[in-house]
């Protein structure tokens, strides 16, 4: 297991918000892999609520299902024969959004993305 | 209540939900779009809709056997290819006896990506993933930084390292 621990600038007060991508390698010795993500974050308000978008957002399908799925899968996995190994990426920031005019989307995913390429110069 | 727009066949046209819009070649997206809002509404059959309905109805006239069949159907819809008789009643249905090679190209391709497995092939257990679903929303909210991110990170960390220390213990090969 890894964590890919970094910080952002909060986008209203400029306070430090500190993420984590979290992965969890299966079989990390197999070079042909097979990734599977989902982000972990919820949004803090319920943006496109009509009625209440500054209410109490729990992300039951955004995206707790795919973190359960995820947890599940975990249970199998061992019994997979497969020439691949397996990567879960449980992704940080994918909606850190007060604004979804302006705030940043998938900063998670760029981080990830980035340090990979970067790793892989 | 919105209908599930699963397959839609006109007498002579098809569409699907897949890609419903490159059935309709003389048709614009705008005029599809229409359609099947106009049905959805249809569905609702709700009163104060009816002028509205009316004057839709009036203004794409030449689709009214769409819309008659939309609206005097709770799910639609299916009689694909009108030129094979066939007049089965669900989508995608594989006992229809359609010969398939008449069928449309999108219909064929959904037809054979149809998975032989049935649930109780995969081991995959549903109730245990809801449960760990309901586990995740007790926390509350999680967006990042949070006390409840903090909170969902131990318990995810907690969680995959168990099964990630099984592996390593069982070291399959």
């Amino acid at each position: 297991m890894e964590f890919q621990r970094f910080r952002v600038k909060h986008p209203h007060d400029n306070s430090e918000v500190r993420m984590v991508n979290i992965l969890v390698h299966w079989q990390p010795e197999k070079t042909d892999r097979i990734l599977l993500c989902a982000h972990y974050d919820t949004l803090p308000y319920p943006l496109h609520d009509p009625e209440n978008p500054h209410g109490r957002f729990i992300g039951a399908n955004d995206n707790a299902g795919g973190v359960a799925l995820l947890m599940e899968l975990a249970s199998d996995i061992p019994n997979i024969k497969s020439k691949y190994g397996i990567d879960f990426l449980l992704l940080d920031g994918e909606e850190f959004i007060f604004n979804e005019h302006q705030d940043p989307f998938f900063i998670g995913s760029e981080y990830f993305a980035e340090r990979l390429r970067q790793e892989s110069a | 209540m919105m209908i599930p727009i699963t397959y839609i066949a006109l007498h002579d046209r098809q569409c699907s939900a897949v890609d419903y819009r490159s059935f309709g070649q003389n048709w614009s997206y705008r005029e599809i779009d229409e359609i099947i809002m106009v049905a959805q509404l249809a569905v609702l059959t709700s009163p104060w809709r009816c002028l509205y309905l009316f004057m839709k109805i009036i203004s794409i006239a030449p689709y009214w056997k769409v819309i008659y069949e939309l609206a005097s159907h709770s799910t639609i819809i299916c009689s694909p290819n009108a030129d094979a008789g066939s007049n089965c009643n669900r989508h995608w249905d594989r006992s229809c006896n359609v010969d398939s090679s008449r069928r449309p190209r999108t219909q064929r391709a959904a037809a054979a990506a149809v998975s032989r497995l049935t649930l109780e092939d995969i081991p995959f257990n549903g109730s245990r993933a809801y449960e760990f679903l309901k586990q995740l929303c007790v926390i509350g909210p999680r967006p990042s930084g949070s006390p409840g991110m903090e909170v969902q990170q131990k318990m995810l960390a907690e969680h995959f390292k168990n099964w990630e220390g099984r592996w390593s213990f069982n070291g399959f090969e």
